[in-house]
């Protein structure tokens, strides 16, 4: 696991130098290639052309051969950033708009979650939060299938007489359901 | 290197060049001819297969390629398994023969 994760990022980091490594032994193929063409009685030229011909498109091979030894998500991830970041660069007034609303909308919403937040789930304030409080909802079996709803009088009624469910919980213990 | 007569199985160029590594580590050139010569020249793979094969094993740990001074004072990069790739290899052979002896019965069928 170790051992992948090092090539991996071996092949972010020290892409200059891998790509240098496959340049050097993709000519080495093509140049044996070319001698052993020369030896079967082909001019250099055409020895070279047979070569080529016979080890493919060498740009084409190289792409294949990058996407094959990974890291090119990040290496994408990198190059769309810079992309970014040099048309931001271009245009600063509307780069500086942009950031300004997206921080007022960011800094709008996560104020207003905060609100609901604290409106909703937490107690209110000079309150303590007590155990002994529970929130009571209702589920109605109909066919097998459990249907929410929410708690009439009369229901509350028979909640109210039915004492077990409210006994205090042992610390740190939620109860989650309790049929009557 | 002629092109191929016998187009590869998919999935079988990973087990080709693993069983050649194992046997002798050597280099991605001496590779594909030694394909071509094994065969009988029955398969030929091409740069654009093989190349990428490589990098691919190499990528998932099962070789390993270090550069090399050849006998013409050249540097070469010679592939060779690592422990991972004997013990894939294993494997991808022990499940070749079963689905090539699977395939012979059926095609025994008459």
């Amino acid at each position: 696991m170790m051992a992948r994760a090092w090539l991996w990022l071996r092949s972010v980091l020290f892409r200059g130098r891998l790509d240098r490594d496959m340049d050097e032994e993709m000519s080495a193929h093509l140049r044996r290639a070319t001698e052993r063409f020369e030896a079967s009685g082909l001019s250099s030229d055409a020895a070279r052309t047979a070569a080529h011909r016979e080890f493919g498109n060498v740009a084409a091979i190289k792409e294949e051969a990058r996407d094959a030894r990974g890291g090119r998500g990040l290496e994408s991830i990198v190059a769309d950033l810079r992309y970014g970041a040099r048309g931001l660069s271009r245009t600063p007034f509307a780069a500086l708009t942009m950031i300004v609303v997206f921080a007022l909308g960011i800094g709008c919403n996560a104020a207003l979650f905060l609100f609901i937040s604290s409106l909703v789930n937490s107690p209110l304030p000079g309150m303590s939060r007590d155990n002994s409080l529970v929130r009571i909802r209702g589920i109605e079996r109909r066919a097998g299938i459990s249907v929410g709803r929410s708690s009439r009088i009369p229901s509350t009624a028979t909640t109210r007489r039915s004492r077990r469910c409210f006994r205090p919980s042992p610390p740190g213990h939620r109860r989650t359901s309790c049929s009557m | 290197m002629a092109s191929s007569s016998t187009p590869l199985l998919q999935g079988t160029l990973d087990l080709i060049v693993l069983q050649l590594l194992h046997a002798e580590p050597t280099n991605g050139y001496d590779l594909a001819l030694r394909i071509q010569n094994t065969t009988g020249e029955v398969l030929a793979v091409p740069a654009g297969s093989l190349y990428p094969a490589l990098y691919r094993l190499e990528q998932r740990g099962l070789i390993r390629g270090a550069w090399q001074a050849t006998d013409s004072g050249r540097r070469a990069k010679v592939y060779s398994l690592t422990r991972a790739g004997i013990s894939h290899l294993n494997n991808q052979r022990e499940a070749w023969h079963r689905f090539s002896g699977a395939l012979t019965a059926i095609l025994r069928v008459s």
